[in-house]
C-alpha cells in the first residue's frame, strides 16, 4: 500500500463504501417539479422510475414536453401519479421499459400530440438489461442520487420553501411574441411529423399496448389541447392515425376541444393556469377508472 | 470505437494479452496494425480502404526514398507523395465547402451533387499529417547533417508494417496527437511486460477518462443551449457562463482525449508527447499556442512555417507566413470558413502580440499582471470558441449581441450552479502545481480517487469527442 496506485485504491475503496452507503440513506425526491442538471438526466431519472416504479404510484403518464408541464403538483394526489413527459417523447422507450419492470401501474395514460421516434435501446439497457438493473438497485448508482442532482433539488427546496404557496406565474406571452412562436411551431411541426415515421412508432406502440394489458394495466390516450392551426396539422399527421390503430370503440380516450379558453406559449405548450385546469379534467377522468375499482386513486 | 465504450474496453483487455504474452515478440507489431484496423473500421469498414491506400502509398513512397537515389529524384518521390496526400484530404474534406462556396455553379449540377455526398472518413486530417511528415523527415533526414534520423527496417515488409502501425495506431489514430515520423520510428522494438510503467498509465488514463466522462460529457448538455434561436432567450449571465463553459468543454474533451491516448500508448511502450501544457494558465495567445494542442502546433511550426521561410525572410513575410499558418491551422479543423476565421483571429491576435512581446519574456513573473494578462487571453480564447460552436458567423454576432442585451432577463439558476462546478475540476488541474509541493505530493492519492469516484457516479451522457470531426 506504499505505492501511489496502493494508497489511491485504498482511498478509494473506503470512499466508495462510504458513499454507497451514505446514498442509501438519501430519502428518494418528493414528487412535483423535479430538477435534473440537462435533459439527458431527466430521460434517465424516468426510465429509472418506470424500472423500479415507486410503490404509490398507480398511474403513470407517458408523453412530450406538452405532457411534461403538466406538474405532478397540480395534481391533488401527487404521489400517485408518475408523470413521464420528456421533450420529444420518449414513447415506445418508456413503455417497453414499463413492459419490462417488475411492478407495473394500473393506468398508462399514452399523450398521442408527438409520440417521438424509435425506442432508445441505451436508456433501455441502462434500466431493465440484468446487469444494470442490479447495479441501479443502489441508490448511488441512480440519476436521483447524481451530486448533481441532489444539489439542484436542495436548491429547488430552499427556493419553493421561500416563495411558498404563490401560484405559478402566468407565462402567457405579448401576441408579437406569440406570433412569432407559433409561426416557428407551425413550420417546425410541417417539417417533423412525417405519416410514415408517426405510423412507424404507432406499429411499434400497439404490442407494447397489448403487452402492458395482457399484465393487466389498463392502456388510454388522449392529447393535450392546443391552438386550432395546430390542432388542424396534429389531426391529420398524428391523431387520426392513432384513433385508427386505437379505436376509441376499443380503447379509452380523453379528448378536449381544441377550443379558444385553451391558452399556449407557442401554440403547443399550454401556459401555466392552462396546465391547472387540465391537469384538473385528466385527474377526473383517471378517478372515472378509480371508481370502477380499476385504480386506487379513488381511495383518496 | 470511441475510448469510453466498453467495445473499447474489451477490445484492449485482448489486445493487452496477446501482445504481452509468452513468445509474442514478432507479433508485436501486427498485433497492434490488426488491432488498429478492427478499431478504425468497427462501425463503418468502408473507412478502411482509404487508410489501407494511404498507408500503402506512404510506406511504398518513403521506402523508395530511402533507397540512395539521386536528391532531386528524393524531392520528386516526396513532392508527389505530399500532393497525393493532401489532394485526398482536399477531395473527401473540403468538396462540400468547395460546392457551398461555389454555390450555383457547382450546387445545381450532378457532379456538385456527387460532391456534396462524399463522406467524410473520420481522422482524415491526422493520418494525412502523419504521412506527411514521413516523407518529409524522412527527406530531411538523408538531406539535412543535423536532422534527426529515422530506424528504419531493410525489407520492404517490415517498412511496411512499421509505416501501417506509424500511421494507424489506435491510440492517435482518429484526434491524435500527431506524432511525427522521427518521434515514432526509433520506439519500434521489442516490448515488455514489466517495462510497462504503471504508475503513469494509471494516471492518464484517470485523469483523461474524468476529463471526458465527467467533466466533457456534463458540460456538453448545458452548452448544447448555443445553438439559434436558443440562447437569444438567456441572460447575459448565463450566455456569459455558457461560453466559459464551451471553453472548458472542448479543453475536457480533446485534452482528455489526448491524454488517455498518451497513457495508453505508454500501456504498449511507446511513447508519445504530450498534447496540452495547461493552456487556460496562458498569459499571452503566443503562450496559449505553445500549450494548446502542443502535436499540431509543433507540426504546423516544423513542416509548414519552417518551410515557407518562417521568420527568416523580413518582417512583413514574417507576418505573411504566420497570417497563412493561422489560416489554414484553423482550416485543417474543419470543412467550414468560420474555422479559417477563427485560425485567422488567433494569427490576428498573434501578429498584434508579436512586436508587442519582443525581447519580454513569454510569461512575466507570478502578481497581478501574470493574472491580468491571464484573464484577458482566456476571455478572447474563450469568444473565438464561439466560431466553433456556431459555425454560422451571423450567429455568432447574435449571440455577442444576446449577450450584450439580455441583462434584464431572468438568469436560469440552476444552469448557473451546474456550470461551476464542472469548471471547478478543470481550474484546480490547472493551478495544481500552484500547491506547496508537500500538499500537492500528500493529496495526490485523495485526488485520484475523488476522480475515479466522479467516473463511476458522475459521469455524464457518453458521447463522441469533438475532435472526431476533425
Amino acid at each position: 500500500m506504499k505505492t501511489f496506485v496502493g494508497k489511491t485504491a485504498a482511498i478509494l475503496l473506503v470512499s466508495l463504501l462510504l458513499y454507497v452507503g451514505m446514498m442509501q440513506c438519501v430519502p428518494p425526491p418528493m414528487s412535483g417539479f423535479i430538477p435534473y442538471q440537462d435533459d439527458p438526466s431527466r430521460r434517465m431519472a424516468i426510465a429509472e422510475h418506470l424500472a423500479f416504479l415507486p410503490p404509490q404510484v398507480d398511474t403513470v403518464v407517458v408523453g412530450s414536453s406538452m405532457t411534461q408541464r403538466l406538474s405532478q403538483r397540480y395534481y391533488s394526489f401527487p404521489p400517485s401519479i408518475l408523470n413521464a413527459g420528456i421533450t420529444g417523447g420518449e414513447t415506445l422507450t418508456y413503455m417497453e421499459i414499463l413492459s419490462r419492470a417488475a411492478k407495473k401501474p394500473r393506468l398508462v395514460l399514452v399523450e398521442v400530440n408527438m409520440l417521438g421516434g424509435e425506442p432508445s435501446p441505451f436508456l433501455i439497457e441502462r434500466t431493465t438489461g440484468s446487469l444494470w438493473h442490479s447495479i441501479k438497485r443502489l441508490n448511488a448508482f441512480r440519476e436521483d442520487w447524481k451530486p448533481m442532482n441532489i444539489l439542484l433539488r436542495c436548491l429547488n427546496n430552499v427556493r419553493k420553501t421561500r416563495s411558498g404557496n404563490a401560484p405559478p406565474p402566468n407565462d402567457m406571452p405579448s401576441p408579437e411574441n406569440f406570433k412569432v412562436a407559433l409561426d416557428y411551431t407551425i413550420k417546425h411541426y410541417n417539417t417533423i411529423l412525417t405519416t410514415n415515421k408517426v405510423l412507424n412508432v404507432l406499429t411499434q406502440l400497439k404490442p407494447l399496448v397489448e403487452r402492458l394489458e395482457a399484465d393487466g394495466v389498463k392502456v388510454c390516450f388522449f392529447a393535450t389541447p392546443v391552438h386550432p392551426d395546430i390542432g388542424s396539422i396534429l389531426e391529420r399527421q398524428v391523431v387520426q392515425h392513432a384513433r385508427a390503430m386505437f379505436p376509441p370503440a376499443k380503447y379509452d380516450w380523453f379528448v378536449v376541444d381544441h377550443a379558444a379558453e385553451w391558452h399556449t406559449t407557442d401554440g403547443v405548450h399550454l401556459t401555466q393556469p392552462s396546465c391547472i385546469v387540465f391537469a384538473g379534467q385528466l385527474e377526473a377522468f383517471i378517478a372515472r377508472f378509480a371508481s370502477n375499482g380499476s385504480t386506487n386513486h379513488a381511495q383518496m | 470505437m470511441v475510448f469510453n465504450s466498453i467495445e473499447f474496453i474489451l477490445l484492449l483487455l485482448v489486445v493487452f494479452v496477446a501482445y504481452y504474452a509468452p513468445g509474442s515478440g514478432r507479433q508485436q507489431i501486427p498485433v497492434l496494425v490488426a488491432a488498429s484496423f478492427f478499431f478504425y473500421g468497427y462501425h463503418d469498414p468502408s473507412l478502411l480502404f482509404l487508410l489501407v491506400f494511404s498507408v500503402l502509398l506512404n510506406a511504398t513512397l518513403s521506402y523508395w526514398l530511402l533507397k540512395d537515389l539521386p536528391v532531386g529524384r528524393q524531392k520528386c518521390l516526396a513532392a508527389t507523395g505530399i500532393v497525393v496526400n493532401l489532394s485526398l484530404l482536399a477531395f473527401f474534406k473540403y468538396a462540400t465547402l468547395m460546392v457551398s462556396t461555389l454555390g450555383h455553379f457547382l450546387a445545381d449540377g450532378e457532379f456538385g451533387r456527387f460532391l456534396l455526398g462524399i463522406p467524410l472518413p473520420i481522422g482524415i486530417s491526422f493520418y494525412t499529417f502523419h504521412s506527411i511528415s514521413l516523407l518529409v523527415d524522412i527527406l530531411r533526414a538523408k538531406n539535412k547533417p543535423n536532422a534527426p534520423r529515422l530506424v528504419t527496417c531493410t525489407s520492404y515488409w517490415g517498412h511496411l508494417v512499421n509505416t501501417t502501425l506509424y500511421i494507424s495506431f489506435f491510440p492517435q489514430l482518429v484526434s491524435g496527437p500527431i506524432v511525427k515520423a522521427n518521434q515514432m520510428y526509433p520506439q519500434f522494438s521489442r516490448k515488455y511486460f514489466k517495462d510497462i510503467p504503471w504508475e503513469f498509465v494509471f494516471r492518464r488514463l484517470v485523469l483523461g477518462y474524468f476529463l471526458k466522462m465527467v467533466v466533457a460529457d456534463n458540460l456538453k448538455e448545458v452548452t448544447a443551449l448555443i445553438v439559434y434561436p436558443h440562447f437569444l432567450q438567456l441572460s447575459s449571465v448565463n450566455l456569459v457562463s455558457l461560453l466559459f463553459a464551451f471553453s472548458v468543454q472542448i479543453f475536457a474533451d480533446f485534452a482528455g482525449y489526448s491524454i488517455i491516448a498518451v497513457g495508453l500508448a505508454a500501456l504498449f511502450g511507446y511513447k508519445f508527447p504530450d498534447n496540452f501544457n495547461l493552456p487556460y494558465k496562458s498569459a499571452s495567445v503566443t503562450e496559449f499556442w505553445r500549450r494548446w494542442h502542443i502535436s499540431l502546433s509543433s507540426w504546423l511550426r516544423d513542416y509548414l512555417y519552417i518551410s515557407l521561410g518562417g521568420n527568416r525572410k523580413g518582417t512583413l513575410r514574417t507576418y505573411g507566413n504566420l497570417f497563412i499558418v493561422m489560416f489554414l491551422g484553423g482550416l485543417w479543423h474543419g470543412a467550414a470558413w468560420s474555422y479559417a476565421m477563427w485560425g485567422t483571429w488567433h494569427g490576428l491576435a498573434l501578429a498584434i502580440e508579436r512586436p508587442l512581446l519582443k525581447d519580454k519574456p513569454l510569461r512575466p513573473s507570478p502578481g497581478f499582471w501574470l493574472y491580468v494578462r491571464g484573464a484577458v487571453v482566456f476571455v478572447f480564447v474563450s469568444f473565438a470558441w464561439l466560431l466553433f460552436k456556431l459555425p454560422n458567423f451571423h450567429d455568432v454576432l447574435l449571440y455577442v449581441k444576446a449577450l450584450c442585451t439580455n441583462h434584464a432577463l431572468k438568469p436560469n439558476i440552476p444552469q448557473l450552479v451546474v456550470i461551476p462546478c464542472y469548471v471547478l475540476p478543470v481550474a484546480i488541474y490547472h493551478f495544481y502545481e500552484n500547491l506547496p509541493l508537500f500538499l500537492a505530493h500528500h493529496f495526490r492519492p485523495l485526488l485520484y480517487a475523488l476522480m475515479l469516484l466522479g467516473i463511476l457516479f458522475c459521469s455524464g451522457t457518453p458521447g463522441t469527442f469533438i475532435y472526431f470531426q476533425f
